[in-house]
């Protein structure tokens, strides 16, 4: 599903954040990504989903290179990988319904799209998905009134929707009281597992990762430090990897709204 | 002590400022409360009372009054249409498209393409409210003739520019987690403009829609004086031939016509945004 070789990021403001990765991941594979906060996770997992470009390096998603995607190709490409956030990345102000409908949006013309929000379409899709997920009465409610726990679950709604043959999510559980991380993380291996997709999955939370995941990526100041089955580091190995002082994520969270006032 | 010496700066510039603008207008305090001042006012007020209120006239400026609302209406209405009609060049983000993470290396061409079509939009919005809506006014009095229908060209395009600027800025800034993560599943520049960036950016485009009609029905109701309609005609007139009973009643309905929209407007804004 995904080839990298030699891959490297360095954003524009010179922040180096993953390089010379090496890596190969095969369609059905469940894989845990770890590694300590600005280690390069969140960006490795947005160059999968074709929302950056390697600087370094060569990435093929499903057989394309990554560098010759433009417009219509792209969006192709994007459809069929889903992404679940940490912080949900919902629109809060849209009902329930538009964000889980938002998954064909890959499919859906702009008309459609449009009228859509008038008039909700395939009605029926958005009801299946969020039933999957236990939100069946959430429907036609604000997506900002409900609970973060019930926010990442309409997210796997919309990917639910938009049916991709892989699923990425990035620190999925991060946000949430412990007592729900396990049976988001559950969700999500259910999902694979029944319907055969690709998963990739960030989490802090190494028994976690341990208990789900059969292969485990390690990375560190954007290396990869480990790549194998959850039985080939010991628990130790794994404290050290953590104690590891945590870089500056500056880059990486760059993307966070501007306050700004407006003159009137 | 480098921050201290600029608001020095500053301060001295702003006293400078102050002195010049003095002199230059003129201000003579005893021109105002002097003796004359004062007597002149008195007899000013004086002749405005009693109103007149003869139901002739009242039945003109109510007229009149309606007229203007229609004016300010439609003048908003057709500014917001024009500001919307601007937004995809003047937004900077939806020019970029993909700039909700990073831009798609592109050919120079598209880029100096992109530039241009930014570029002209913001410039053409800046032409738009730097001519005041009066200036539109007389312009457009002698495209179309004297009327109301001049009076909305005008509050058209002069607020299309304060308003397509203000739009694009509020949807400049908009959280862009949930645009890109629309991005990434797939969604079009226009999708994610329709589910990203218009649902979080509605209620402050709505609420500066309605700011600038209060800001409008008091434009409206002085582009009269040019020719172009509404209460302003009459208070023009009635300024001009010394009937002074009449502008009061006039004066009232203009107040009125204020409140009444300032009030339409707080309701509006509650219910909507």
């Amino acid at each position: 599903m995904f080839v990298l070789e030699g891959v490297g990021k360095t954003f524009a403001n010179g922040f180096v954040a993953l390089r010379d990765l090496h890596l190969r991941i095969a369609p059905g594979e469940r894989v845990a990504l770890l590694g300590p906060s600005g280690a390069g996770k969140t960006t490795l997992l947005r160059l999968l989903n074709a929302t950056l470009r390697p600087t370094a390096g060569r990435l093929t998603i499903a057989g394309l290179d990554s560098r010759h995607l433009h417009g219509k190709r792209l969006r192709q490409v994007r459809r069929t990988i889903g992404t679940i956030y940490q912080q949900y990345n919902l629109v809060p102000r849209l009902r329930v319904v538009h964000n889980v409908l938002a998954g064909h949006l890959g499919r859906w013309s702009g008309w459609r799209a449009a009228l859509s929000l008038l008039h909700p379409l395939q009605l029926d899709t958005a009801v299946a998905a969020l039933q999957h997920v236990g939100l069946a009465d959430r429907l036609w409610q604000r997506t900002d009134q409900l609970s973060g726990g019930e926010q990442q679950r309409v997210a796997i709604a919309r990917v639910l929707v938009q049916d991709p043959a892989v699923i990425l999510a990035d620190e999925p559980v991060a946000s949430l009281d412990p007592g729900l991380a396990e049976g988001i993380v559950r969700l999500l291996v259910d999902l694979a597992v029944q319907r055969q997709k690709t998963l990739v999955v960030s989490l802090h939370h190494v028994p976690l990762a341990r208990a789900y995941f059969p292969r485990l990526l390690a990375l560190q100041q954007g290396r990869l430090v480990y790549d194998g089955p959850p039985q080939g580091l010991s628990a130790a190995a794994w404290q050290a990897l953590f104690a590891e002082a945590p870089l500056p994520a500056a880059a990486e969270r760059a993307h966070v709204r501007p306050v700004t006032a407006f003159p009137l | 002590m480098r921050r201290h010496g600029w608001s020095l700066l500053l301060g001295l510039s702003l006293g400078a400022l102050t002195v010049w603008s003095l002199l230059d207008t003129g201000l003579s305090l005893p021109a105002l409360l002097g003796a004359e001042g004062r007597r002149q006012m008195a007899l000013f007020v004086q002749r405005l009372f009693p109103p007149d209120l003869s139901p002739a006239l009242l039945r003109q400026v109510g007229q009149r009054a309606l007229e203007t609302l229609a004016v300010s209406f439609l003048g908003t209405l057709l500014a917001v249409g024009l500001a919307a009609g601007l937004l995809g060049g003047a937004t900077r983000t939806l020019v970029q498209g993909a700039a909700f993470a990073e831009a798609v290396p592109r050919g120079k061409l598209r880029r100096l393409g992109q530039a241009l079509a930014y570029g002209s939009a913001r410039a053409l919005l800046t032409l738009f409210r730097a001519v005041p809506e009066l200036i539109w006014a007389l312009l457009f009095i002698l495209v179309v003739g004297l009327g109301p229908f001049a009076g909305v060209l005008a509050l058209g395009v002069h607020t299309a520019g304060v308003l397509g600027r203000l739009f694009a800025e509020v949807l400049e800034n908009v959280d862009r987690r949930p645009c890109e993560a629309l991005q990434a599943l797939g969604a079009s520049r226009l999708q994610v403009f329709l589910y990203g960036m218009l649902p979080q950016a509605l209620p402050e485009l709505l609420s500066f829609a309605l700011y600038r009609w209060e800001v409008n029905i008091r434009a409206a109701a002085i582009l009269g004086f040019v020719g172009a309609g509404g209460l302003g005609q009459q208070l023009f007139v009635a300024l001009n031939l010394f009937l002074h009973q009449q502008l009061l009643t006039l004066i009232a309905a203009t107040l009125g016509l204020v409140i009444l929209v300032d009030a339409c407007s707080a309701l509006l804004r509650r219910l909507l945004v």
